[in-house]
């Protein structure tokens, strides 16, 4: 019952009592009147004297995990409030943060939003909105409450172990286990400090000669370029039937090819190999190859909002890119189309002695065309290929995982 | 959030709450006052609530639905009325056929006997209470229609209370702090399946705090409005509407008046109004719409409330009743002056009345309040005589063209009165005086100079006076010339005591009334005067010859016209059903024939005029009148309340010597009682004789004070100047018709041209602008086109305007999309694009007519 319609009967019922000199009506509007004007106040302080406190457990999760937010309402006024709708406009899918709440004077109430991210990319949550009114429904009355946070979602992880990542053809060099707290043992010379420089690299020696602070630099290990080229050209995605949890997120070539490109610099980067990234498409990306903690960041923070977009050749990208790589590198691309066009670039590369694996994302029988004719050929350009069948796959990533580096 | 039961999700007190105001709602049509109910009423309701709720429930196809509780509400209120209808019969089984017959005769509607009445009512308010119980529930559960839910007991409780002898308002207070928890909790259950929607998680006690609370509302809100006080509405704004309501009466008046005058004059034929207009015609047929609005109280010493007379007609139409004194009255008077039919009279002056009509007629004085706005026409009980504010009298009027009345001292009050004192002045005056221009004169100057004053006075009233004398000098004959009032013939009478004619306060009305008792008027033969002849034997020429057949056979072995006046009156209310709900007669037939041999059923008009065409076929002259049935005391304003629906319509009929004389055909109207212990009292009919030329002199003859400027005399004949002036010419209210019927028509189009572009961004409306007219070029957007492709089809279509199509189009899309939206410039340029565009549309319709 709205208050134009109640407002409607009331005005109704004024005309019949007057034209009609109905006494008995007058009470009748009075009292419709009155529960107007209680309604009318009721909504009013409904939303009086409150405040909401909302907090993150944390602010980047991979796909497939779990945030947690929780969410804390307080009624600073000795009124009771009746119910108060607490919805929330975050843009993260399936977060479900809204509640009803029913709270006496100067009380708070306070609840936990679980929520399993299944998508990559940057999310808002918040602003929250209440909503009130009086027990009727004639008034109803809402506020906005413009708390937001953002949240990334970095790609989920896949297990790559079976990919065979290229090291580099040069000798004397071997891959570390672990990441090391430097990334080579042989300084190749010095440079002025800047901030965010570790302090085990300072020279203290040399600090103390020059008067300023100088910070050493190390010739680069030959194992450690990792150049990994993500097919995000829009020719070849397609998207896939899975609604499984916790891997519903894979539900296209283009994920798989985000993920898959995450998981490897992600067991590069471990491997304290330094990681590059190209995200091949009409406007394409770029990361130089480094093996920091922040380059760690850099990669996932550019794979958290990669979509396909527009098309350029993988010929194109690995050309473009032959100019930089040499026999130090290795290179990986992640594909999920069929065609081969690009395979003579590869084995360009291969025949300068640049490492090149190829990991085709395979989605079977969903796929239009198979991805073994494009299979056979880069192995005969001698090029290393993982299959990596997107049904099978998810057996490896059904696992949380979650190492993210630190 | 509450737990659910699958039954009733919105909580199980809900039905109970609702089952209750229905019970509460069928209780008090059980101790309404509705005769003797002989079924528990409040039963069928409760039955009937939980039927409606189970049926909903249940989800049953809905027409199923409805034909089902049609079915088990009739069965069970018939059941339960044959249970007690002993009267019907002895067992269950006797008593079922008898009702079924009983209840058909109703419907075609036969009046049922007394002892009847009671099993109709019952069946009819068990039928009602069921089908609103039934209803709330079924909207409510099925539908999730609350309002209607509650609205529907609601409604009937007020009806019953409001009709109940004894207003019981403690019942309406329990509906009142019943609803709102009903309300509330249902309005819960509503939010509460939004949150379920919206997979928002809340209190598991939500709903009892929400019962709580409104409770608490609801006791505070019945006991705040129970300590109000009552009939504030009635204390500050009753005044206040019926000053609007008397405004827009007025307004309504004046603009029909101005509509008719602009149309060449009032014509009595051309779209009457009903007969509750009180208006100079009246056209029958159409449901009869009446309200309890009061209209008039009055105040009489008379024991009881009288009928009101408000109009009398003379012309029957064949369709309707109207006026036949504006055909008769010539209103344009020599001076080229207008004037209306009606003779101004000042407070108290009694308009003279001839023994022709007040035999057997006492005065009575009634105290009259109009209200409600209904103070534009002057009431009297019966015949009218004087009034004690200033009127306006309507009455008819004698054309004469040197019309010679013989006069002596003998006959000089058979003269009409606006000449018996000329001719009194002449039969006192010695006309030996020599030959004049009017006739002999006076041989003494004094008197001569009197006549010829009086003379100057008739002429002020357009009366040209000649006369004749014997040879010994005593006047024998007047020649009259011109047009003089019928004061026995009074139509109407109304109020001139404000400048817009309207009564503000009371008045007091002196009327004569008949005593007259049935065995004097069966003696009062036939010898009508000339007036009422010429004006109440009138029949339209759609009178069929099967209405006087009728008449005559209804009035077969009637020896005098009384006889035939109560066997036609006994007649019709014996045969006409009444019915306020008839259907218009089929164009082009009489109404009385239609209501005596087709229709068969009316409301008062149909049988006053019944009657009044039937004794004007077997030559009786009768005449229709409208005004007021008698109204119902009121102890708190110490008088007779006549309500909107006290409105009625009968038939007076001429007895010489007794004048004007009421019947009452409407069935379900008592009859006018006329008691023969009153013979002795009625007056003789005769006319006394004059006693002396004196008092032939002195008598005060009808003297209306003179209301137009022209005319000086204050005692003169009074012609009212009519506000019509010299007349409007015909072809003014077609043009002005047209012309307004041109300017709605475009107020329409206006409103519908703007009314889709109201809140749009001014891009928007330019471009929706853009829309209707390539509509009216006939380029129709597609519904894949983007407004650039528009566009480009509007430039194809009409290349000339292309250029300001595609520059409305580029300013919206900027603004719409853009990052910045369309600054002022661009809009004045869009705007100025949409002038040029608008500007080629002649070219546009007429290129796509070609095309």
């Amino acid at each position: 019952m709205g208050a134009f319609k109640l407002g409607i009967l009331i005005a109704g019922l004024f005309v019949v009592a007057v034209v009609y000199d109905w006494s008995m009506l007058d009470k009748l509007i009075i009292a419709l009147v009155a529960l107007v004007v209680i309604a009318w106040i009721w909504s009013r302080l409904s939303l009086r004297r409150l405040g909401l406190t909302r907090s993150l457990s944390s602010d980047r999760v991979r796909a497939g995990e779990v945030v947690t937010e929780e969410l804390t309402l307080r009624n600073h006024s000795r009124l009771p409030k009746l119910w108060i709708e607490v919805r929330d406009h975050s843009s993260l899918p399936a977060h479900q943060a809204g509640r009803v709440v029913s709270m006496r004077g100067r009380a708070a109430e306070a609840w936990t939003a679980e929520t399993r991210v299944r998508h990559r990319g940057r999310f808002r949550l918040g602003p929250i909105s209440v909503h009130s009114g009086d027990p009727l429904g004639i008034f109803q009355t809402k506020k906005l409450i413009p708390v937001a946070h953002e949240l990334v979602v970095y790609p989920m992880a896949v297990d790559v172990s079976g990919v065979h990542l290229p090291a580099a053809t040069m000798s004397g060099g071997a891959m570390h286990a672990l990441n090391p707290a430097v990334s080579s043992p042989t300084v190749a010379g010095l440079r002025d400090y800047t901030p965010g420089d570790p302090l085990n690299r300072i020279s203290w020696s040399a600090t103390a000669r020059r008067g300023t602070m100088m910070v050493k630099e190390f010739d680069p290990d030959p194992t450690s370029d990792l150049w990994i080229i993500l097919d995000l050209s829009e020719g070849g995605q397609m998207d896939l039937p899975n609604d499984e949890e916790p891997t519903g997120a894979l539900d296209s070539v283009e994920e798989y090819i985000v993920a898959i490109g995450g998981s490897i610099a992600d067991r590069a980067l471990a491997e304290g190999r330094k990681v590059g990234l190209v995200v091949n498409r009409a406007m394409p990306v770029r990361l130089d190859a480094d093996n920091s903690q922040r380059q760690w960041f850099r990669i996932f923070e550019t794979l958290a909002t990669a979509n396909a977009f527009g098309d350029r050749s993988l010929t194109e990208a690995i050309v473009a890119e032959s100019r930089r790589l040499t026999r130090t590198n290795g290179v990986v691309v992640v594909t999920g189309s069929p065609e081969t066009d690009w395979v003579p670039a590869a084995s360009a590369l291969v025949q300068r002695q640049v490492p090149v694996t190829a990991v085709l994302v395979d989605a079977g029988p969903a796929a239009p065309r198979s991805i073994s004719p494009l299979s056979e050929e880069l192995a005969t350009a001698r090029v290393s290929v993982s299959r990596f069948p997107t049904h099978a796959a998810i057996a490896g990533a059904r696992e949380p995982v979650s190492h993210l580096a630190t | 959030m509450s737990r659910h039961d699958p039954w009733f999700p919105e909580g199980i007190l809900v039905p109970v709450l609702l089952i209750t105001l229905v019970g509460i709602a069928a209780f008090s049509v059980q101790i309404g006052g509705w005769t003797n109910l002989v079924i528990p009423i409040g039963v069928v309701g409760v039955v009937a609530a939980l039927f409606g709720t189970v049926i909903a429930k249940l989800r049953v196809i809905d027409s199923l639905a409805h034909l089902l509780a049609l079915v088990c509400g009739v069965g069970l209120v018939s059941f339960m009325v044959l249970l007690q209808a002993d009267i019907l019969g002895e067992s269950l089984r006797d008593r079922v056929k008898p009702l079924g017959l009983f209840l058909v005769d109703w419907y075609l509607g036969k009046r049922p006997p007394d002892d009847h009445e009671d099993l109709l009512i019952s069946m009819l308010m068990g039928v009602i209470v069921w089908l609103v119980g039934y209803l709330a529930s079924w909207t409510l559960f099925r539908r999730g229609w609350l309002l209607a839910g509650v609205a529907l007991p609601g409604f009937l409780l007020l009806m019953n209370l409001g009709y109940a002898p004894e207003p019981r308002p403690w019942m309406l207070a329990l509906m009142v702090a019943l609803a709102i928890p009903l309300c509330a909790r249902y309005y819960l259950y509503q939010r509460e399946r939004t949150w379920a929607m919206q997979r928002m998680a809340g209190p598991r006690d939500l709903a009892s705090r929400f019962i709580v609370f409104s409770t608490v509302i609801a006791l505070l809100v019945t006991g705040l409005s129970w300590r109000a006080p009552s009939s504030w509405s009635q204390q500050a704004f009753q005044p206040l509407f019926r000053e609007f309501s008397q405004s827009l009466t007025h307004t309504q008046e004046r603009a029909s008046r101005w509509l008719e005058d602009a149309a060449g004059g009032r014509s009595s034929e051309v779209e009457a109004g009903p007969y509750t207009s009180f208006d100079n015609a009246f056209s029958i047929g159409g449901p009869l719409r009446l309200s309890d609005e009061p209209e008039v109280l009055v105040r009489t010493d008379a024991g009881r409330g009288p009928y009101l007379t408000a109009h009398h007609y003379d012309v029957y139409t064949g369709r309707g009743w109207s006026s036949g004194i504006d055909e008769q009255f010539e209103s344009v008077a020599p001076n080229g002056k207008t004037y209306s039919p009606e003779l101004t009279f000042r407070a108290n002056q009694g308009v003279v009345l001839s023994g022709d009509v007040t035999g057997g007629r006492v005065e009575q004085t009634m105290e009259v309040t109009p209200l409600n706005g209904n103070g534009d026409v002057v009431f009297s009980s019966d015949t009218y005589s004087s009034a004690n504010i200033r009127t306006a009298v309507r009455m008819s009027w004698r054309q004469l063209e040197d019309e010679p009345f013989a006069i002596s001292r003998e006959t000089l009050l058979d003269l009409p009165p606006d000449l018996q004192r000329i001719g009194g002045l002449l039969l006192q005056s010695d006309l030996t005086g020599g030959q004049g221009k009017t006739g002999p004169q006076a041989a003494e100057e004094a008197r001569q100079k009197e006549i010829d004053a009086e003379l100057e006075k008739l002429k002020g009233r357009f009366l040209t006076v000649r006369w004749t004398a014997s040879a010994d000098g005593v006047v024998d004959t007047l020649y009259v010339t011109g047009q003089i009032p019928v004061y026995d013939d009074v139509e109407a009478v109304f109020p001139r005591e404000t400048a817009d004619g309207r009564v503000s306060g009371s008045y007091e009305v002196t009327s004569l009334t008949s005593t007259a008792d049935a065995a004097s008027l069966m003696q009062a033969g036939q010898d009508y005067p000339g007036w009422v002849s010429e004006r109440y034997l009138q029949l339209s020429d759609s009178v069929t010859p099967r209405t006087t057949d009728l008449a005559m056979k209804v009035t077969a072995g009637a020896a005098t016209p009384y006889e035939q006046a109560v066997l036609i009156e006994e007649y019709l209310r014996q045969t006409i059903v009444y019915d306020e709900n008839v259907t218009e007669p089929p164009p082009g037939a009489d109404v009385v024939d239609y209501v005596l041999f087709e229709q068969q059923r009316g409301y008062c008009e149909h049988y006053s005029s019944a009657m009044t065409v039937m004794m004007r076929a077997l030559g009786v002259p009768a005449r229709t009148v409208v005004g007021y049935y008698p109204g119902q005391y009121d102890e708190q304003d110490g008088g007779y309340v006549y309500r909107q629906r006290n409105a009625h319509a009968w038939t007076e009929v001429f007895f010489p010597g007794y004048g004007w004389i009421a019947f009452e055909p409407t069935a379900g109207r008592p009859l006018t009682e006329r008691d023969a212990t009153q013979v002795n009292e009625v007056t003789e009919p005769t006319p006394e004789p004059l006693a002396s030329e004196e008092s032939a002199v002195e008598t005060p003859v009808a003297s209306p004070v003179a209301d137009a400027p022209a005319i000086d005399e204050p005692l003169g004949p009074s012609l009212t100047p009519s506000d019509q002036g010299g007349g409007r010419p015909g072809w003014l209210l077609p043009v002005g018709g047209a012309l307004l019927v041109v300017v709605i028509g475009a107020g329409f189009a206006w409103m519908s041209w703007t009314w889709k572009l109201r809140g749009l961004p001014p891009s928007a409306a330019m471009f929706t602008r853009l829309l209707r007219l390539g509509r009216l070029a006939g380029v129709s957007p597609g519904a894949t086109m983007t407004p650039r492709e528009y566009a480009d089809a509007f430039s194809r279509s009409v290349p000339a305007a292309g250029k300001s199509a595609r520059q409305i189009v580029r300013v919206y899309e900027l603004d719409q999309y853009g990052p910045d939206g369309a600054d002022a410039g661009l809009l004045a340029s869009a705007g100025e694009a949409w002038r040029r565009l608008r500007g080629q549309l002649p070219r546009m319709i007429f290129r796509r007519r070609r095309t």
